[in-house]
């Protein structure tokens, strides 16, 4: 158990950060995630961990949006000034890499940039379906949502991305 | 107008490009951030030595099971169906009247007989009482 979560807590980790744009919700949430599968699912088969995880950890996604919904109801008038977002941003990755690179790396950050536009599903299903891989019927288990709307929230995340890339950045693919 | 070939060809430029930029910002986490997951991830580990105590109801549900089930509800079952299974017959059993009784006419014959025998019994009866 220990080796799955050292594997999989820097992609989790960023997967929180993506969807909350803070480093102390992205950690909470990753905790809650990680004490749940210890205590309630550590004696299922290892290869059931990674599913099981990631739906845990879209739950309490949901469920911070949800709560964040309340609490900006709430208290409307309060703005947050703590947002940290410790991804690389585009002047770390530029200042490492030689001059050739830069094209590619401006890309790579505004891609980045782009990918916090998404909506939270369609942020979580490009995630879930193109950086981890899972499959169409996986990542619906996971998101607790049809396949369909799996393959529609994954397209619009692609056609999203692609135009704001191709406006933005006058890239063209 | 895109072809449907052309447009999965860029779908896929684009999905591969942000795949290499999340990469590449995994690699590059600073080292405080991979100190508190670190933190987080043995903090979860901890709940693994920790047995959660079970809630009441569950550690009753379990007792029950485990220790009354056998000794209590085998014996009663039986008893249940021996009660069930056994027909008493008491003194007190009031016999079924017969049919003939129910009804409102009596044949005379009948009512004729049952006053001789009425008679006859309470002769019988006054007799041994003279006699003793």
């Amino acid at each position: 158990m220990e080796a799955f979560l050292a594997d999989i807590e820097k992609r989790a980790y960023h997967m929180a950060l993506l969807a909350t744009s803070s480093h102390a919700d992205a950690l909470d949430l990753l905790q809650d995630s990680m004490i749940k599968l210890v205590t309630k699912y550590q004696d299922k088969p290892s290869n059931e961990w990674k599913p099981l995880f990631y739906r845990i950890l879209q739950n309490r996604i949901r469920d911070w949006y949800r709560h964040q919904k309340v609490k900006n109801l709430l208290f409307f008038w309060k703005t947050d000034d703590d947002d940290d977002w410790p991804i690389s941003s585009a002047e770390d990755v530029l200042g490492q890499t030689p001059e050739k690179d830069l094209g590619k790396q401006q890309q790579q950050a505004a891609a980045l940039e782009h990918l916090q536009k998404l909506s939270p599903k369609q942020q979580q299903c490009f995630l879930l379906r193109s950086w981890e891989g899972l499959s169409v019927a996986e990542t619906a288990s996971i998101m607790t949502c049809s396949q369909g709307s799996v393959k529609t929230h994954y397209f619009r995340a692609v056609t999203k991305l692609r135009s704001l890339m191709e406006e933005g950045h006058d890239i063209t693919f | 107008m895109t072809s449907p070939f052309e447009q999965e060809s860029k779908s896929s430029d684009i999905t591969q490009l942000t795949n290499r930029a999340l990469d590449q910002s995994v690699n590059k986490l600073p080292d405080k951030t991979l100190a508190d997951l670190a933190q987080v991830r043995a903090a979860a580990l901890e709940y693994s030595k920790i047995k959660p105590e079970q809630p009441l109801a569950k550690r009753l549900y379990h007792y029950i099971s485990d220790h009354l089930l056998v000794n209590i509800t085998v014996p009663v079952a039986a008893a249940l169906v021996v009660v069930f299974s056994m027909k008493y017959v008491t003194p007190n059993t009031i016999p079924a009247m017969p049919i003939a009784m129910l009804t409102n006419e009596v044949p005379t014959e009948d009512l004729a007989m049952l006053e001789d025998l009425e008679f006859i019994t309470w002769l019988a009866k006054n007799e041994a009482n003279t006699v003793l």
